[in-house]
């Protein structure tokens, strides 16, 4: 049916299965929890039920069995055994309920701070993650890029300093840098601050003073995000340009005198696909990616909530963060997929012969 | 032993595999010379170079001690990881490569899956239904069994293209059965790839423990290097400036990594040649 | 033309690779038969399915359609077939595993044999078998395969033959990585096993020159089908098919000289 259309149908393809793989994450984002498992309601309980009378404790675990979604429900009502004991739900049951609210958006409620739902939560926690991420990834994957180009066809003493420092920032673990960069600048030289996104004392508006409050706290986690995101794009472009260099067309762009930016233009087009598709998988890994140096940083974004979350054992918002992560990682590597399909000449090349038959 | 000759003649290596060396013998030698102990034995964050030579953490303990211990829960962990991840990741790409058909495309399937599934995520969900009883171990397991599938992609490209050598054919009409071709006519020629990817794993397993510990589900029957980090944080060493309660384990897991870093890629550098050929 | 005493008989012998869109049909179609005792030789470019045609014939690809008989039954991967059916194949650098000895690779061929030779039995048959291809034992003694030249190598191949006195050999291009002087010597050891063994030789080439010189039959395989058969003078001296013609169109001057 969609033999006309090779490229329509290799997305297709790969979107069904990427679904398929969504199911499957759905599935284990659900089930896992539960594997070493107690009753959720129990922790909970234990953390308020501390000073209530046993009567009123009980309504509350009532109400709270009924808000998981721990119990078998009819019109509003729990339904009890002959003993006046409510009646659990299956993990199966459970599972249909969580499918059905998360297709109504609703991630459930969030124990730590209920009633609050977990949406709430993580839209309230997310828009400093993306802040702090996005004009990272993206400002160091050009810086990154340019300088491995650079480095590639200059190569002597530029290449010689470049290389090793980005070879060694990389391999450093990203929590290791941050934690070294707050240190000094912000422990010994005293520069920076050393938590949170703003100054305490600083109510988040549009202000002047909350902007450059929360710019100054900026400025730490963006340079630790920034260095080895740099770093590990110069290694890359470097050796692709240097492997692009050796090929003829380029010694014969060089033989005919042809700008030097030209040239290396030539060298970010023939480079790029790999470098595009690092792009696409660190934007995926976004969301997930920095939740150490958030919390080093105590940066209000999602890592603080998920470390909190777990301090807590709050198992909604695990869920809830972690389908959040996984979900933007598929799409990231399905993006990624799409654009080998449109800019790889090796698989347009197939999708090509697609056409054919 | 030729090999063993050329890698030692690179410096890289040779610094590497001191560096691991080094750490190996002093988490298991440390241990035997100096009287290790957990208990308080002084006061909250005593500075170092006085009676402790590392000083004490927020609870009076002795940072040489924690140490120690870290140092080698983290490498146990590494290998512990490194280990089963390698060792399935190997056997499942070498038998899907060679085997082909049903069971390889199954092979594939799972892997691909679990390759988009952030394991790290994975790792979150399991640590944190293990409330009780989240032993060094068992993390170590976790993270051996959420990281084999790039073992399995990159081994099995390379046992399809070993397959369809000669000496195959040869071994097979010389009568050979599978599991033999497997283990003495493709496992040798990938050795050294086995081998590189190993130590990767052992590297990425060390910092997987780290970070699953700094976010708080670390084991709760040891201390490891990434314990100690998160019991820093959570007690303000970082923004106090109590340097000796972050710096020592930090540096030591760099170095732990940086040497399995540069042995990978000096190794790389040794054997490529050879695969070429 | 099926001959009850066919030693192979294929009855539109069809393999093919991959499935749906990638599907490629290496060999298509074949019906032959080869007689105990002869020489024949299946000659076409590279990449006709030659060697999956071999490769079928030792039992190493099943036919995915048609038939193919050895001795009135299907070729099967069992070392009973294997004791009967051996080959030598195109790279000699490629054929040994290189992390074991020449000679302990010589000797696991015992492996296939019902009875194993005693040890001292199976050390006499390696040096005979050695001799026999010109190879004093003490040369390679202790040798890896990458510390041989490609004539050696090659040459062990066929020791291997020696050692295990198949009825039929299946010689896949043995030929096409050596120099011209190697050549001559690996057909001349080709020959003796011929005579002395009496053994049934199917010899691969993708020169018809050559096939010509050493085969009671030619069958000439262009894209998966062979596409003529017959002796090497009804082959070459009255070819009736294009592909055929432009074989004969390759050979050097100075064997076509010789051939007609
Ligand atoms: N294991 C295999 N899988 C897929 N295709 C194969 C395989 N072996 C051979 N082929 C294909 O079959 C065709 C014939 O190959 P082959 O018999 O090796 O040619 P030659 O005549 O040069 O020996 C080629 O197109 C090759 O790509
Ligand atoms: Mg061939």
């Amino acid at each position: 049916m969609l033999k006309q259309y090779p490229s329509l149908r290799y997305i297709l393809q790969r979107g069904v299965w990427y679904l398929l793989t969504f199911a499957v994450a759905v599935i284990i984002n659900f089930f896992l929890p539960r594997l070493g498992s107690h009753n959720p309601v129990d922790i909970i309980m234990g953390k308020f039920s501390a000073g209530m009378s046993s009567e009123a404790a009980r309504a509350k675990e009532e109400a709270y069995l009924k808000e998981f979604g721990l119990v078998k429900v009819r019109n509003g009502e729990i339904l009890r055994d002959a003993a006046g004991k409510p009646l659990k739900t299956s993990n199966t049951e459970q599972f249909v309920n969580y499918i059905k609210m998360c297709f109504k958006g609703d991630l459930g409620t969030s124990f730590q701070k209920y009633p609050k739902k977990v949406l709430q939560v993580i839209i309230e926690a997310i828009p400093w993650t993306i802040a702090l991420q996005l004009p990272t990834i993206l400002l160091g994957w050009i810086t990154g890029n340019v300088l491995g180009a650079l480095a590639a066809y200059r190569r002597g003493a530029f290449d010689r300093v470049l290389f090793p420092a980005a070879l060694f920032i990389s391999a450093l673990p990203s929590f290791v840098f941050g934690m070294l960069l707050l240190y000094y600048f912000s422990v010994v030289m005293n520069w920076f601050p050393a938590m949170g996104g703003y100054a305490d004392a600083i109510v988040p508006s549009l202000s002047f003073e909350f902007i450059q409050s929360a710019a100054y706290h900026y400025l730490l986690p963006f340079l630790s995000i920034f260095c080895i995101l740099a770093g590990g794009q110069a290694i890359g472009m470097r050796s692709m340009g240097i492997y692009e260099l050796g090929t003829d067309y380029i010694k014969y762009a060089k033989w005919l005198g042809l700008k030097e930016s030209r040239i290396i233009g030539w060298l970010f087009r023939n480079a790029m696909l790999p470098q595009l598709t690092g792009l696409a998988l660190s934007l995926g890994t976004m969301i997930g990616g920095a939740l150490i140096t958030e919390m080093i940083f105590s940066y209000p974004g999602l890592g603080m909530a998920i470390l909190t979350t777990i301090q807590n054992n709050d198992y909604p918002m695990i869920q809830g963060c972690t389908l959040l992560i996984t979900t933007s990682v598929l799409l990231a590597n399905f993006t990624v997929d799409i654009l080998i399909g449109f800019l790889d000449p090796r698989v347009k090349a197939g999708l090509r012969i697609g056409k054919g038959n | 032993m030729k090999l063993l000759k050329n890698l030692l003649k690179s410096p890289m290596f040779v610094a590497g595999i001191t560096l691991f060396l080094g750490t190996i013998i002093l988490a298991l030698i440390g241990p035997l010379t100096y009287p290790i102990t957990l208990e308080r034995v002084g006061s909250q964050y005593s500075t170092p170079f006085g009676r402790f030579f590392l000083g004490t953490d927020h609870l009076g303990r002795d940072y040489i001690s924690l140490l120690l211990r870290g140092l080698r829960a983290s490498l146990y962990v590494g290998f512990l990881a490194g280990t089963i991840a390698t060792t399935i990741g190997t056997l499942l790409g070498i038998y899907g490569g060679f085997k082909g058909g049903i069971i390889d495309d199954m092979i594939n399937m799972i892997t691909n899956l679990f390759i988009v599934i952030p394991s790290f995520v994975v790792l979150i969900l399991i640590s944190g239904s293990f409330e009780d009883g989240r032993s060094l171990t068992l993390i170590g397991l976790i993270i051996g069994l959420t990281t084999w599938p790039w073992t399995a992609r990159a081994v099995r490209a390379q046992s399809a293209a070993i397959k369809s050598k000669d000496h195959i054919s040869l071994a097979r009409i010389n009568g050979d059965g599978t599991l033999l071709v497997l283990l003495k006519h493709i496992l040798p020629y990938l050795a050294s790839y086995v081998f590189m990817v190993f130590i990767l794993q052992v590297a990425s397993g060390i910092l997987s423990e780290a970070a699953i510990s700094m976010i708080g589900l670390g084991p709760l029957d040891s201390i490891s290097l990434g314990t100690i980090l998160n019991q820093a944080k959570n007690n303000g060493a970082l923004g106090d400036g109590v340097w000796w309660a972050f710096i020592p384990s930090t540096i030591m897991i760099t170095v732990i990594v940086f040497a399995l870093y540069l042995i990978n890629t000096s190794a790389e550098g040794v054997f490529n040649p050879r695969l070429r050929k | 033309m099926l001959n009850k005493n066919s030693i192979f008989a294929a009855n539109n012998c069809t393999r093919e690779f991959g499935t749906g869109k990638k599907i490629v049909r290496a060999v298509d179609n074949t019906t032959f038969s080869i007689e105990s005792g002869e020489i024949v030789s299946i000659v076409g470019g590279s990449g006709c399915g030659k060697s999956v045609l071999a490769k079928m014939m030792l039992g190493l690809y099943k036919p995915t359609d048609g038939t193919l008989l050895y001795n009135n039954a299907p070729v099967t991967n069992t070392k009973i077939h294997w004791r009967e059916v051996q080959a030598v194949f195109q790279d000699p650098f490629s054929c040994f595993n290189q992390f074991f000895t020449i000679r302990s690779q010589l000797k696991d061929a015992f492996g296939i044999l019902q009875e194993k030779p005693s040890h001292k039995e199976i050390e006499k048959r390696i040096d005979n078998a050695l001799l026999a291809v010109n190879i004093k034992p003490h040369e390679i003694s202790g040798k890896y395969p990458f510390e041989l030249s490609g004539g050696q190598m090659q040459r062990m191949l066929l020791a291997r033959i020696f050692i295990l006195r198949p009825k039929v050999l299946i010689a896949d291009e043995p030929t096409s990585m050596v120099d011209a002087c190697v050549r001559a010597n690996i057909l001349d050891y080709l020959m003796k096993l011929k005579e002395e063994l009496k053994m049934t030789i199917v010899f691969v080439t993708h020169d018809i020159g050559l096939a010509y010189y050493v085969s009671d039959r030619l069958f000439i395989m262009h894209n998966g089908r062979i596409v003529e058969q017959g002796t090497p003078d009804e082959v070459t001296l009255s070819p009736r098919s294009e592909h055929t013609v432009r074989l004969l169109e390759d050979i050097p001057e100075i064997h076509r000289a010789w051939i007609c």
